[in-house]
């Protein structure tokens, strides 16, 4: 019996399984290429979530992280985990020159931010925050203390920790690997957006839809993409607002006001060899503001940047949109 | 009797001057041989960037990733490609894919319990979403 054209044909899209869920306060996706592989890829990612969660959470008073805050001012010995995830705060600080800052913690205590996000009131058209929250209380990353020998860490006195910004990317990155290594194939891992990819990518890749909000839709405006490997992170001054004191807040904080940025920029995506350096440069460029372009670029970070008109600046190899794509950016 | 007192003063002074002068030399000098003495002792606390992991140190000296080592960010291997393309290309391959072996196996894979809140998805065309959150 002669083959049919249909199956003698190589696929374009490989298949992939699915699974989603909720952790770490978001919504988790794990797509994988083997359908046998998804319970063991997804048991490997829920074990990792719930191990970074303890040790991470700010929200959590049994975390080490809250232990860790508790004790500011005083040396603490801390887990692995935690030391890792500290690390990668720091570095991600180092390689933004400031603007990815862990000790973060008060300012965002004082925008608001000082319970589970689900909890806050939500915003409803309020003015935008104020340009400084004079109150802050921040010391900068440069005074934290590791010693990773030890497995300690010092910070400073009336500093509060918070690994928004690098550690739920990192998870992604870790858990990705960690479920490639169990199932055999290719994994996707994605964290409220922030998306991990470890393994073979299926053919075409894995394809991603960047815009504002992670729980849009996949045609929601924006952009639609697909990577072979690395990561893809997008951030957003558009989500995660809430209501305080009159104003609207957000989450992305200026570490030089304290307050939540005023930016140029809404929305950043990056790609990046990992989700956690997609991330750090997604953060760090609304941060940064306009100077930012040239600056992923100078880096060679395939970047996409739309400002809050809703035109869009691609650099860095960021692939043209399509003429339809531009016009519902 | 005034001439003395002045003689006397002066040379005091004198005295002195010098005396500082010496606690001065020696006072740098002991730093130095002490610094000396401590960076041999306690090599963790030089400033020279190293590479090992030892002694106690700010987050501006030593931060080390185990996962991402390197101080700076690093962009992919290749740059994301147009999704469009790609999008018809998994139309076109939707109708093979369907019949392909490896996903008659999809239904047993519902079972496990850790499966019961998500519903595992048949071959997912639809682009992951990325955006803030």
């Amino acid at each position: 019996m002669p083959a049919s054209p249909r199956t003698a044909r190589p696929p374009l899209q490989s298949a992939v399984w699915e699974a989603v869920w909720e952790a770490l306060g978001t919504s988790v996706v794990l797509r994988v290429r083997d359908p046998a592989s998804l319970a063991p890829a997804r048991a490997t990612v829920e074990g990792e979530l719930s191990a970074i969660d303890l040790a991470c959470s700010r929200f959590r008073a049994d975390s080490e992280l809250s232990r860790l805050n508790a004790r500011a001012g005083r040396s603490t010995q801390v887990g692995s985990l935690l030391m890792e995830a500290l690390e990668v705060a720091v570095r991600a600080a180092e390689c933004s020159d400031g603007d990815v800052d862990p000790t973060l913690g008060r300012s965002l205590e004082l925008a608001g931010y000082d319970r589970d996000f689900r909890l806050l009131a939500p915003a409803t058209g309020q003015p935008e925050a104020p340009a400084a929250i004079m109150a802050r209380v921040r010391a900068g990353w440069r005074e934290l203390a590791l010693d990773r020998a030890s497995r300690s860490v010092r910070v400073p006195a009336g500093v509060k920790l918070d690994l928004g910004a690098s550690a739920k990317a990192w998870a992604a990155d870790r858990a990705a690997a960690a479920a490639a290594a169990v199932a055999g194939c290719g994994v996707l891992v994605s964290l409220g957006g922030d998306i991990a990819t470890s393994g073979s990518a299926p053919d075409g890749g894995w394809r991603i839809r960047v815009t504002d909000d992670h729980r849009g839709r996949p045609s929601a405006p924006g952009q639609t993409v697909s990577i072979r490997s690395g990561g893809l992170a997008t951030s957003s001054t558009a989500v995660r607002r809430w209501r305080h004191d009159g104003h609207t807040m957000h989450h992305i904080i200026d570490p030089r006001t304290g307050a939540p940025v005023r930016t140029s920029w809404r929305t950043v995506s990056v790609a990046a060899t990992t989700c956690t350096d997609a991330n750090v440069a997604a953060t760090a460029a609304l941060v940064r503001g306009l100077p930012a372009a040239a600056w992923l670029a100078e880096l060679g970070l395939p970047a996409r940047l739309l400002d809050r008109e809703g035109n869009v600046t691609a650099v860095g190899g960021w692939p043209a949109e399509a003429a339809a794509e531009a016009l519902a950016a | 009797m005034a001439i003395h007192t002045t003689h006397t003063r002066d040379a005091a002074l004198r005295e002195l001057g010098r005396l500082n002068r010496w606690l001065l030399a020696g006072s740098v000098a002991l730093t130095g041989l002490f610094a000396e003495a401590a960076a041999s002792v306690f090599p963790g606390k030089t400033v020279k960037p190293a590479t090992s992991h030892r002694g106690k140190r700010t987050a501006k000296q030593a931060p080390t990733a185990t996962s991402t080592s390197t101080h700076a960010l690093q962009p992919p291997a290749e740059a994301p490609r147009a999704g469009a393309e790609t999008q018809t290309s998994a139309q076109a391959a939707a109708p093979a894919q369907e019949s392909a072996p490896a996903q008659e196996s999809v239904p047993a894979q519902e079972s496990p319990p850790a499966q019961e809140s998500a519903p595992v998805q048949e071959s997912a065309p639809e682009p992951v979403v990325s955006g803030g959150s």
